[in-house]
């Protein structure tokens, strides 16, 4: 009889639980919705310009997830690769404008690429309203261990003195690896040979095996050679406790030596304006949690979060130096 | 023998059973995406890797690590049974794979490339142990001039690549060499052939090309010719490789395993070109050279035991150096950076646990394939059964989606049907296919070497020749073009008594 009762008692249970999970999920969604009438009541994508495993996607999936909580829809990744960054950028700025589709990217696939386009599609000045500066990986110049220059002023003065013997290496044409090498030879007034290789990777291989004597990188990339003794850094686009010592262009009188490989967020500039807002507030309140910045920083990025006024002067200096880099290696449309 | 106890070490991190089951998924969803069409490899990896946080570091890179078996053994499958090369490095495997597989022959055919690639595999750990260090730096003595001579005489490889007209082959290289300029130049940032379409900014892909003119090409032959045609025959003649296919393929598979390995440590090259030299050299070296292409296993087992050597090898300069040297190479080192390690010269002396571990499970990673893929070579066979109405509607569709999966974008599947009408021209008045595609892939890395080579030497062509690795290559290249014009007619009469 005993076990009979427990049994019914156990039937009740379930019965109850059943009716409970059926209840919650008929009125859940309905309260939910109640909740938050506004933006976002669907799924929003972000579109990555990128191929999956670099800095900007592993960034963008580390903040996914809690945004995804913090705003209460899930927030799927696009990986939209292709063109050094133009085929997602633009696909982009062609997305419905309803604050349903973000944006992360680096200065390169939104400044440089759209500068080198002969019939640009956007403007990211105009067309894209920034959301968030998530964070920066500074870029550094390296040289290799053997190399006769101990600092920024030996490499300088030996280029003055030899002008052309110099060879440079960096990777990605239009990068920002590449405009802090155009900016060093114009600001430093040296002569280079720049050689463009096509991955980090390679410049990397080029300067260990003494094809190259400098090579811009970002300097992320560059500790592990830094602490093995491998490289030594001269300089780097903005002061970082990777590099203790080693002084920022602006430091040692090249203001333009100073556009980083930064992660940042938009939306399209004629998204609803209750959206922007909610995004500008909730991508801040993911940024703002501790263990956010640790995640970050192991991928490799710096957190540096500045709000969309702050970001927004940054695109137009950086927009500045791509100009002028670009306009000194030919490579500007016209 | 420190060496040999490190090696222990790592085998003792990577068969703990919590490891082996993260291999284990690492290679089943590998081989799963590598013979289903519509998530590639990277988009496999791009979904792994947020499972993958809250893993330790070394479980993570397993796990990783399987995946890119599986998926390389996944590319094999497809080739052999549909003609569809699922990855680059594996399109050579479609000239004799698909062969063997049309004569009743699989079976052997998968049973070769699982089991070659497990010796190669195995091999190509033992030198990654022993010489690791070592070899990452003598690979740096490699700058641009040398990759140029070397890709010289890759080229040269063409001439065994060919079957009939060398004229027309030589067409076919050019043709390969002009589509591979298509795109971004790389010096300048400036679009080359690009007329304004987005897509082709980046260049035509190896995949597209391949994947239209093998795959679409073999269904759109079939329409021309009558529907009763028998494509496969039907009896299955083994599923395992047999006395006289080990007798056949053992010394291929070597020499491809000491090929692969010694280009794989070479940070500037992919794979692929590896694969297309072993297949070179083989035919070269074979004493019936005009029956490759029809079907021999040695076509098959030398590139596949390359292949999976290279890959293995790749790993030298990836934890020597940090140097990634294929595009997977690349994301595991995405992944390592989020795990907190940095990779680069210092990991495997900062993190022995990690490399040697990675080392042990590639090893385990290659038994498991063996173990999961031998008993499955019946099932997949089994797919050859279908009626070959039926099959091809079936190859055209994971052709599409195959070539859609690359990058989501609806262009590259036009891009492959292009290509595949393309193919369908090209054979019908006779070209053959293997050239242009070597040549497309080599373009590249050529031209690249060549213009950097001429910024070092401000512009004087005696760079290639005073530098003495590189004159050497230069050298052996001429010697290569040399003797193939020498035996090239006996060989063509040979060809031609056996079509008679």
């Amino acid at each position: 009889m005993r076990t009979r009762e427990r049994r019914d008692g156990q039937k009740m249970i379930f019965v109850c639980l059943a009716m409970a999970i059926g209840l919650a999920l008929v009125v859940g969604p309905t309260l939910v919705q109640g909740q938050e009438k506004g933006f976002p009541t669907k799924p929003i994508e972000v579109v990555v310009p990128y191929a999956p495993g670099g800095v900007i996607d592993i960034a963008t999936r580390i903040i996914v997830e809690p945004l995804s909580r913090e705003l209460k829809v899930p927030v799927v990744i696009r990986n939209r690769k292709g063109a050094g960054g133009l085929i997602g950028t633009t696909a982009f700025s062609q997305a419905r404008p309803d604050g349903y589709t973000m944006l992360t990217t680096s200065p390169s696939a939104v400044i440089s690429t759209v500068q080198q386009s002969k019939t640009p599609a956007f403007d990211p000045r105009k067309d894209f309203a920034p959301v968030a500066h998530i964070g920066i990986s500074p870029v550094s110049m390296v040289v290799a261990k053997d190399s006769p220059f101990k600092t920024f002023d030996d490499f300088v003065q030996f280029g003055k003195a030899n002008p052309g013997k110099l060879r440079a290496g960096f990777s990605s044409p239009g990068g920002e690896t590449h405009a802090m090498v155009l900016s060093i030879i114009s600001g430093a007034k040296i002569e280079s040979k720049v050689i463009p290789y096509t991955s980090s990777g390679e410049t990397t291989a080029a300067l260990l095996g003494g094809h190259v004597d400098w090579a811009t990188a970002s300097l992320v990339s560059r500790v592990p050679y830094l602490k093995s003794g491998d490289m030594r850094c001269l300089l780097v686009t903005q002061r970082s406790p990777e590099a203790p010592g080693v002084p920022s262009g602006p430091d040692v009188g090249l203001p333009s030596v100073s556009v980083n490989i930064w992660v940042g967020a938009f939306v399209h500039s004629k998204a609803p304006k209750a959206a922007h807002e909610r995004l500008v507030s909730a991508v801040k309140a993911v940024l703002d949690a501790p263990e956010m910045r640790d995640k970050l920083t192991k991928a490799g990025l710096m957190v540096d979060y500045k709000g969309p006024q702050e970001f927004s002067q940054i695109v137009n200096k950086d927009w500045d130096v791509f100009s002028e880099a670009l306009e000194a290696a030919g490579m500007k449309a016209k | 023998m420190d060496t040999f106890g490190n090696f222990l070490m790592g085998l003792m991190v990577a068969i703990q059973p919590h490891n082996l089951l993260y291999c284990f998924i690492g290679v089943v969803t590998g081989t799963l995406v590598g013979v289903l069409p519509g998530i590639g490899p990277t988009a496999a990896l791009a979904l792994l890797l947020p499972t993958t946080f809250h893993l330790s570091p070394v479980s993570a890179i397993i796990m990783i690590s399987g995946l890119a078996y599986g998926g390389m053994y996944g590319g094999t499958i497809t080739s052999v049974l549909l003609n569809i090369p699922g990855e680059s490095s594996t399109v050579v495997t479609c000239l004799d794979g698909y062969q063997m597989a049309r004569k009743g022959r699989a079976g052997p055919a998968l049973g070769i490339s699982a089991l070659g690639s497990f010796i190669a595999g195995t091999l190509a750990v033992a030198g990654v142990m022993f010489l690791a260090p070592t070899l990452a730096r003598a690979a740096l003595a490699f700058g641009s001039p040398e990759y140029f001579s070397l890709m010289i005489m890759a080229m040269m490889i063409v001439t065994y690549l060919v079957r009939g007209s060398m004229i027309k082959a030589m067409i076919m290289v050019a043709v390969g060499l002009i589509l591979s300029t298509v795109g971004m130049d790389l010096l300048s940032g400036k679009d080359r052939f690009v007329y304004g379409v987005l897509i082709l900014k980046d260049g035509i892909g190896v995949i597209p090309i391949a994947i239209g003119m093998f795959g679409i090409t073999e269904v759109l032959e079939s329409l021309g010719t009558s529907i009763k045609r028998e494509i496969f025959e039907k009896k299955i003649k083994g599923y395992l490789p047999n006395r006289q296919d080990w007798k056949d393929s053992a010394a291929p598979m070597t020499r491809g395993t000491f090929l692969g390995f010694l280009l794989g440590v070479l940070p500037g090259l992919t794979p692929t070109v590896s694969t297309f030299l072993s297949y070179g050299i083989e035919r070269k070296l074979s004493k019936h050279p005009e029956r490759f292409g029809t079907g021999v296993i040695e076509g098959v087992a030398a590139p596949e035991a390359c292949n999976n050597a290279a890959a293995t090898a790749g790993f030298v300069p990836l934890f020597g150096l940090g140097i990634p040297s294929n595009v997977f190479n690349a994301v595991l080192l995405g992944a390592l950076m989020v795990h907190g390690l940095q990779p680069g010269p210092l990991l495997i002396t900062d993190h022995p646990d990690v490399f040697w571990g990675v080392v042990a499970s590639m090893y385990i990673g290659n038994v498991m394939l063996v173990i999961l893929n031998l008993p499955l070579i019946p099932f997949w066979v089994m797919v050859l059964r279908i009626p070959y109405t039926l099959l091809s509607v079936l190859i055209l569709i994971f052709c599409f989606l195959g070539s859609y999966s690359l990058d989501n974008n609806i262009n590259t599947v036009i891009i492959t049907f292009i290509f595949g009408v393309f193919g369908y021209l090209v054979r019908r008045f006779g070209f053959e296919r293997p050239p242009l595609i070597l040549a497309f892939i080599l373009g590249p890395f050529l031209e690249r070497a060549f213009r950097q080579s001429m910024i070092f030497s401000d512009g004087s062509f005696m760079i290639f020749v005073t530098r003495p690795i590189s004159a050497f290559f230069i050298l052996v290249a001429a010697g290569v073009l040399m003797t193939a014009f020498i035996k090239k007619r006996a060989f063509v009469k040979k060809i031609e008594a056996e079509e008679e």
